[in-house]
């Protein structure tokens, strides 16, 4: 064989092996996609395969496992709410360190966005060692930024955070002024009154325990939030159901008309 | 192409050796012993073959072809890796050679040879399962049941070609071992990988296993049922050929460099 053939020779045997590797490939790919979603749905749950390991190698499998998924899970989301709170929990799966350094992040990219709410209670009123301080007034102009079902978890995690940093009454109280400017719309604020006029009571702040006293008997006539979210449920279904209805009163009446016409022609 | 046919019939010849009429007749009685096992399920999720074999569409697979499949491949395995070693350790390969013959036609033939004793150890065993179900319950498989059970018959294609790599690599002994070897892996390591799927993607092991798990081939999927009509038989059909023919390759790349004496 001489120069040139050798070299077309080689030339089609590199043709046929790359078609052959493409063929492997994709025929591969078909076959596992078959087998491994069965009409759409995965053959055979995680769950199961790992109840099947022993305890101790559970235990990592499945803290390795929710790190990868958070992964996946942070690089598919797509609203900054959404980042930031797979980003927390996915800090959470490290050292305490970590999580530190993460809220820290978030509170400076992000200090607006509602979801940044757990970096601000932890940095809240926080001790000079710690890598940030958020005091009372930047938390409260951080609350304006949530919505009414957000606003209560913030007052009072916020509320327990100062507790647990044992901040002085007055601090405390502080804290916690604001809520007399606000109609609280659910019970549990009640809680958070109570506290705010014991605080006046010990700082002797007649005026603020008056009005604060009178907010706690309006919570009182409150209802709960989840008695709150069971009637707009229910209202909701209520409002499906009506609807429903008069669509198929409609349809009704749509069908009967057709069928009287004819008969009105024909006379 | 001639060259090729005329060592397959030189391979093939050998089925009228005693040894061979012996194993005909216990392809027989393997057919025979198991012409009335039911069709192949597992019991549902806890099941680890039930991820790894879908059983959910198109006509059933019956146990007891699949227990032929098993001895045919049992079969491959003796045959595939001791035919090259033998003809290279009786000179019989260096009185082949000395012929016309490439050392790839060679191969093939051989390759097709196996292949061919394979095809009729399954065929016996095939029909006298049918002939013995039909005897004793008076009852015939549809087409569509036969048809699968035949299409289980693309496995031994692949199998073939990769006891002859290792054959012409190593001594006929050394060479049956690590066909098993290898296909316990193969199999180890497809559940693995398929079962590593689910993982998320970002877990670092995954790309590793997918990356490893092209070295073996999948033998799992020749077990799944699917519909005629559909992409899995193509693709079934297509994973037989491209790792026959991947196999092939290297058993002839070998069998070219390699000093035959």
């Amino acid at each position: 064989m001489n120069r040139s053939g050798q070299t077309q020779h080689l030339k089609g045997a590199l043709l046929i092996g790359i078609a052959v590797f493409f063929c492997y490939f994709f025929s591969e790919m078909v076959l596992r996609q078959f087998v491994l979603h069965r009409a759409g749905v995965p053959a055979i749950s995680l769950s199961s395969l790992l109840g099947k390991l022993p305890p101790g190698i559970r235990d990592e499998v499945t803290r390795q496992i929710t790190i990868a998924e958070l992964k996946d899970e942070l690089k598919a989301a797509t609203t900054v709410g959404r980042k930031i709170t797979v980003s927390i929990a996915l800090a959470g799966m490290f050292p305490p360190q970590k999580l530190q350094e993460k809220y820290a992040e978030i509170i400076d990219k992000y200090p607006t966005t509602p979801e940044s709410l757990p970096a601000f209670i932890n940095f809240l009123l926080a001790p000079p060692a710690a890598l940030k301080s958020i005091s009372v007034a930047r938390y409260h102009e951080f609350i304006k930024h949530l919505d009414k079902h957000q606003r209560f978890w913030a007052w009072s995690s916020g509320f327990d955070k100062l507790k647990s940093r044992k901040a002085a009454p007055a601090v405390q109280m502080e804290y916690l002024l604001p809520l007399l400017d606000v109609k609280p719309d659910r019970h549990e604020y009640q809680r958070l009154y109570v506290a705010l006029s014991e605080l006046a009571f010990q700082e002797e702040k007649r005026e603020i325990e008056l009005k604060s006293r009178k907010f706690e008997e309006q919570c009182e006539q409150l209802p709960f939030f989840d008695e709150q979210l069971e009637k707009e449920a229910k209202a909701r279904a209520e409002k499906k159901a009506k609807a429903k209805k008069n669509k198929e009163l409609a349809e009704a009446k749509a069908k009967v008309k057709p069928a009287t016409k004819p008969a009105a022609g024909g006379k | 192409m001639v060259k090729i046919l005329a060592i397959l019939e030189l391979t093939v010849k050998k089925v009228k050796e005693p040894a061979f009429s012996l194993l005909f007749v216990i392809a027989a009685l393997v057919g025979y012993s198991v012409s009335e096992m039911g069709t192949l399920a597992f019991t549902g999720e806890q099941d680890v073959l039930f991820g790894l074999i879908s059983l959910e569409q198109g006509a059933p697979l019956l146990i007891g072809f699949v227990v032929i499949l098993f001895m045919t491949l049992i079969v491959a395995i003796f045959e595939g890796a001791t035919d090259i070693p033998k003809d290279i350790n009786s000179r019989m390969i260096l009185l082949i050679l000395s012929k016309p013959v490439k050392r790839v036609e060679y191969l093939l033939g051989k390759y097709l040879g196996v292949v061919m004793i394979c095809l009729i150890f399954f065929l016996i065993a095939a029909v006298t399962a049918y002939v013995t179900h039909l005897v004793k319950t008076g009852e015939l498989f549809a087409f569509s049941v036969i048809a699968r059970q035949f299409i289980l018959t693309l496995v031994i294609f692949p199998f073939v070609a990769m006891t002859m790599v290792i054959s012409a690599y190593l001594s006929d002994i050394s060479a049956m071992i690590v066909t098993v070897i290898y296909v316990i892996l193969s199999a180890c390591i497809s559940a693995f990988s398929v079962l590593i799927d689910m993982l998320p993607k970002s877990l670092e092991v995954v790309s590793i296993i997918h990356t490893i798990t092209y070295l073996f081939p999948n033998y799992f999927y020749f077990f799944s049922s699917f519909r005629y009509g559909g992409i899995v038989i193509i693709a079934l059909s297509a994973y037989a050929f491209s790792t026959t023919v991947i196999f092939l390759s290297i058993a002839a790349f070998r069998l070219n460099h390699r000093d035959m004496i």
